[in-house]
C-alpha cells in the first residue's frame, strides 16, 4: 500500500522533543523518506497487531495513517517513555494505583513486540541503552581507565559519616534515572547536591539507600555528544556561580554558565571509545568533569540526553548530522 | 599564560571603536581598538609580553582592560589554549524558506490555506502575520486555524487596536495557539505590556499608528540581537532578506513588503517556484560586510539589516536610510539615541 524504500524510522515522544522535530525538518530538507512514531501512538492511535499463524505479528491502526514498519532502513531510538496519559492521579494500595502499573507492564510488553518487529539493522540507540544502570557504567568506565569518582550506596548514618570523612565533600544523586514529582501545580525533579554535616546530621540512622560520591574539586563540566565514534564536546564553566556549581541543571538564567566548544585530548577520546563499545552504545551524552589537577573525571552516559543543549551553543549542528547518519545509515546496502 | 575570550565572546572590529559580541548573554560591549589589537593580533602573548610589546608606556591601561574582562566574564586565563577552539561561524538551516510576512488591510482577500500550504512546502519555520486594519477575534481564530497543521514553529502577530481584542481574549489566543510567539497591538489610545499567564507570552499594546509596511526598518540598539544565529547569518548573508518571503496586502508575493518588485499573486504562483528566480535570490547574499558603510561599522554582525529603505534607491549596497549612526565617528545622529556603557 505504501511503496517505500529507505525509510528511516524515528521512535520519540509526542512532546518537548525538538531534537526529534529538528532532526525531522533535516531529514526532509535532505528529501529523505520518514516515519516517526511516538510511544503515545501504541496507546492512542488505533493499534491493531495481528499475530497469525505465519510466525509474524503485524502492527497496523485501525486508521489508513499505519505503521509501515516494513521498509525500515535505519532506526533512531530517541526516547521511549511511558505516555503521559496513563498517568492518573492515584492513590497507593488503591485499585487503581494497581491498574495503572498494571497498564504500564501492558505498555512495556507491547512495546518489546513492537520494536522486536523492527529489523534489527541500523539502530542509533536501541531500547536496552536505557537499561544500563549508573554503578555498571562506572564500573565498566573503571575498566577501560577513565578515572571515576569514589561511589558508595549505603543505607546507615555511620557508613555515611565514615565516607564523608575520607573526602573532603560528597555529593548525593540518585541510583537510577531521575524523575519528576509533580504536585497540583508545581513540579521538582531532583538533581545533584551536596552533603554537608549538617544534612548528615538531620538525618535518620537508617534512611533508603542512596548513592553518594566523592565531589570533584571541578574546573570545568564537560558535555559531550558521541555519535558513533565522532565527539562534539562542550566546556561548561559553572564553577564561581554558587547556583550551578553542583548541578548544571539548577540553571541561572540571569548569567548563564559559558558553554563553548572543547577539543577532547585524544587519549580521553580513545577511552570513551572503548566505553562506549563495552556498553554496546553508538550515540550517547557524556558527562566528564575536569578537576583542577587537569584530570577528566567520568561520571555518566545518557543515551538519549539533550544534545541540542551541546549543539546551540557550540553551532556544531548536531541535529544535521544525526539526520546526515540516519540518512547514511538507510542507504547502506548490507 | 594566555588570555582568551569565551568562544562566544567575538570582538568585531569598527572604524573608530570596537566591540565584542557576547552571543550568549545577548550584549554587545564596546571597546576601544587598541583592546581588539590586544585581543586579536596578541592573542598568543602573556601580559608582560604585551605590556613589553607596547614599551610598557600604557601598562595601567592594559591591566584595566583586563580588569574590564574578567569583570564582565568575557574570557579567561589559561596555559591550555589549545583545548577551547572558537566557535565555527557557519551558518545553515533546513528550511528553504526561514521567516515569512504576510501584511493584510481592509482590502486584503488572503487565501491563508493556500498560503499556510505554500509555506509548509518550502518549509518555513517562522511567519510575522501584520495588519494595519482591524481584525475580529473570529478573523483571527480562522487565520490561525489554518497554520493548525504545519511546520511553523512560531507565529508573530501585529494587529491593529480595536475594541474586541481584551486581554483575555488574546491570552485564550495565545493559550489554544501555543506557536503564537507575541502580539502586538499598535494604535492604541493606551500602552500597555502584559506576559500571558504561564506561558509568558508577551501581548503589548503600543500607540504608534502603524497604517503600512513603511513603519519597519528601523537601526536603533535596542534593536541589536547578539546571538549565534543572529550573528553568523549576518556574516555570510543579508541577516533582513535571507530565506525570507513576503506577501503585501494586495497579495503580491515578494522579498518585503515595502519592495516594489512583485513575482507574481498569492494563489496562482507557487511559492517554491518564486524562491527559485535569481532575481528573487539575489538579496539574499548581501551581507553587511557588502553595504556601504555597513562594512565599516563595528556592529554588523548583529544590527538588522533593512534593503526596503536605503539612502541610495538606485544602489543595492547603500545604507539604511533610517540608520542614525555614523562608524567613522562613532556617534548617533542627534536626537536619536546614545549607546555608551
Ligand atoms: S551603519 Fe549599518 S551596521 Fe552600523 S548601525 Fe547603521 S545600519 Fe547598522
Amino acid at each position: 500500500m505504501y511503496p517505500l524504500f529507505q525509510m528511516i524510522l524515528l521512535l520519540s515522544e509526542r512532546n518537548c522533543e525538538e531534537s526529534t522535530n529538528l532532526v525531522i525538518d533535516w531529514i526532509s530538507f535532505f528529501g529523505a523518506d520518514f516515519q516517526r512514531i511516538n510511544g503515545e501512538d501504541l496507546v492512542s492511535n488505533g493499534l491493531v497487531v495481528n499475530i497469525s499463524g505465519n510466525g509474524k505479528a503485524i502492527f497496523g491502526t485501525s486508521n489508513e495513517s499505519g505503521f509501515k514498519t516494513s521498509n525500515i532502513k535505519s532506526v533512531w531510538f530517541r526516547r521511549w517513555r511511558i505516555p503521559p496519559m496513563l498517568r492518573h492521579a492515584v492513590l497507593l494500595n488503591s485499585i487503581e494505583y494497581d491498574a495503572y502499573r498494571y497498564l504500564v507492564s501492558e505498555f512495556n510488553a507491547l512495546s518489546a513486540s513492537f520494536f522486536a518487529g523492527i529489523s534489527k539493522r541500523n539502530w542509533l540507540n536501541k531500547p536496552s541503552d536505557l537499561t544500563h544502570n549508573k554503578i555498571f557504567v562506572l564500573t565498566q568506565a573503571s575498566l577501560v581507565g577513565l578515572k571515576i569518582p569514589e561511589t558508595l550506596i549505603c543505607q546507615t548514618k555511620v557508613e555515611l559519616r565514615a565516607f564523608h570523612r575520607k573526602h573532603s565533600g560528597i555529593i548525593s544523586k540518585s541510583i537510577g534515572d531521575t524523575t519528576f514529582f509533580r504536585s497540583e501545580n508545581r513540579t521538582f525533579s531532583n538533581y545533584t547536591v551536596e552533603i554537608t554535616d549538617k544534612d548528615i546530621d538531620s538525618l535518620e540512622e537508617h534512611f533508603y539507600p542512596s548513592l553518594f560520591q566523592s565531589k570533584i574539586d571541578k574546573q570545568y563540566e564537560l558535555r559531550i555528544f558521541y555519535l558513533d565514534g565522532d565527539f562534539h564536546a562542550m566546556a561548561i564553566f559553572s564553577q564561581g556561580d554558587r547556583q550551578t556549581e553542583i548541578d548544571f541543571r539548577q540553571y541561572n538564567t540571569r548569567r548563564p554558565n559559558r558553554c563553548v566548544p572543547y577539543n577532547l585530548p585524544a587519549q580521553i577520546k580513545n577511552l570513551l571509545t572503548a566505553l562506549m563499545k563495552r556498553l554496546d552504545m553508538n550515540c550517547g551524552s557524556i558527562d566528564l568533569v575536569r578537576d583542577k589537577k587537569g584530570n577528566y573525571n567520568f561520571l555518566e552516559v545518557n543515551p538519549v540526553g539533550q544534545f541540542s543543549m551541546v549543539s546551540y551553543p557550540c553551532n556544531y549542528h548536531l541535529e544535521r548530522k544525526v539526520a546526515q547518519y540516519l540518512i547514511k545509515q538507510a542507504h547502506e546496502r548490507k | 599564560m594566555v588570555f582568551l575570550l569565551y568562544a562566544c565572546c567575538v570582538p568585531v572590529d569598527g572604524a573608530r571603536r570596537s566591540v565584542i559580541c557576547d552571543l550568549q548573554r545577548n550584549r554587545p560591549y564596546l571597546i576601544p581598538k587598541a583592546l581588539f589589537e590586544i585581543l586579536t593580533v596578541h592573542a598568543d602573548k602573556s601580559l608582560p609580553d604585551i605590556k613589553a610589546y607596547y614599551e610598557h608606556e600604557v601598562d595601567e591601561t592594559i591591566d584595566e582592560y583586563f580588569h574590564f574582562l574578567i569583570e564582565n566574564d568575557l574570557g579567561f586565563w589559561t596555559d591550555e589554549p589549545y583545548l577551547y577552539p572558537p566557535i565555527a561561524y557557519d551558518w545553515e538551516s533546513p528550511s528553504q524558506i526561514t521567516n515569512a510576512i504576510v501584511d493584510m488591510n481592509e482590502h486584503s482577500i488572503h487565501d491563508f490555506d493556500w498560503i499556510a500550504m505554500e509555506l509548509d512546502k518550502v518549509g518555513c519555520a517562522a511567519i510575522q502575520l501584520r495588519s494595519y486594519s482591524s481584525l475580529s477575534l473570529d478573523e483571527l481564530y480562522s487565520i490561525l486555524r489554518s497554520f493548525q497543521n504545519c511546520r511553523l514553529r512560531t507565529i508573530e502577530i501585529l494587529l491593529k487596536f480595536s475594541e474586541g481584542l481584551e486581554l483575555a481574549a488574546l491570552e485564550e489566543i495565545v493559550h489554544t495557539h501555543q506557536r503564537v510567539s507575541s502580539i502586538y497591538i499598535h494604535s492604541s489610545p493606551y500602552a500597555e505590556a502584559h506576559m500571558a499567564s504561564r506561558t509568558k507570552i508577551p501581548i503589548v499594546w503600543i500607540n504608534t499608528a502603524i497604517s503600512d509596511h513603511s513603519f519597519c526598518g528601523n537601526v536603533n540598539p535596542g534593536r541589536f540581537a547578539s546571538n549565534i544565529q543572529m550573528f553568523t547569518e549576518s556574516m555570510h548573508y543579508n541577516n533582513c532578506l535571507n530565506r525570507k518571503i513576503s506577501i503585501d496586502a494586495d497579495g503580491h508575493i515578494k522579498n518585503c513588503p515595502a519592495f516594489g518588485k512583485s513575482f507574481g499573486k498569492a494563489g496562482s504562483t507557487s511559492l517554491t517556484e518564486v524562491i527559485c528566480e535569481s532575481d528573487f535570490r539575489k538579496w539574499w547574499s548581501i551581507s553587511k560586510d557588502s553595504i556601504d558603510t555597513c562594512r565599516d561599522c563595528e556592529f554588523r554582525y548583529i544590527c538588522t539589516d533593512c534593503r526596503a529603505i536605503t539612502s541610495n534607491d538606485s544602489d543595492m549596497f547603500s545604507k539604511p536610510a533610517k540608520c542614525k549612526y555614523n562608524p567613522y565617528q562613532a556617534t548617533w545622529i542627534a536626537n536619536s539615541y546614545s549607546y555608551e556603557q
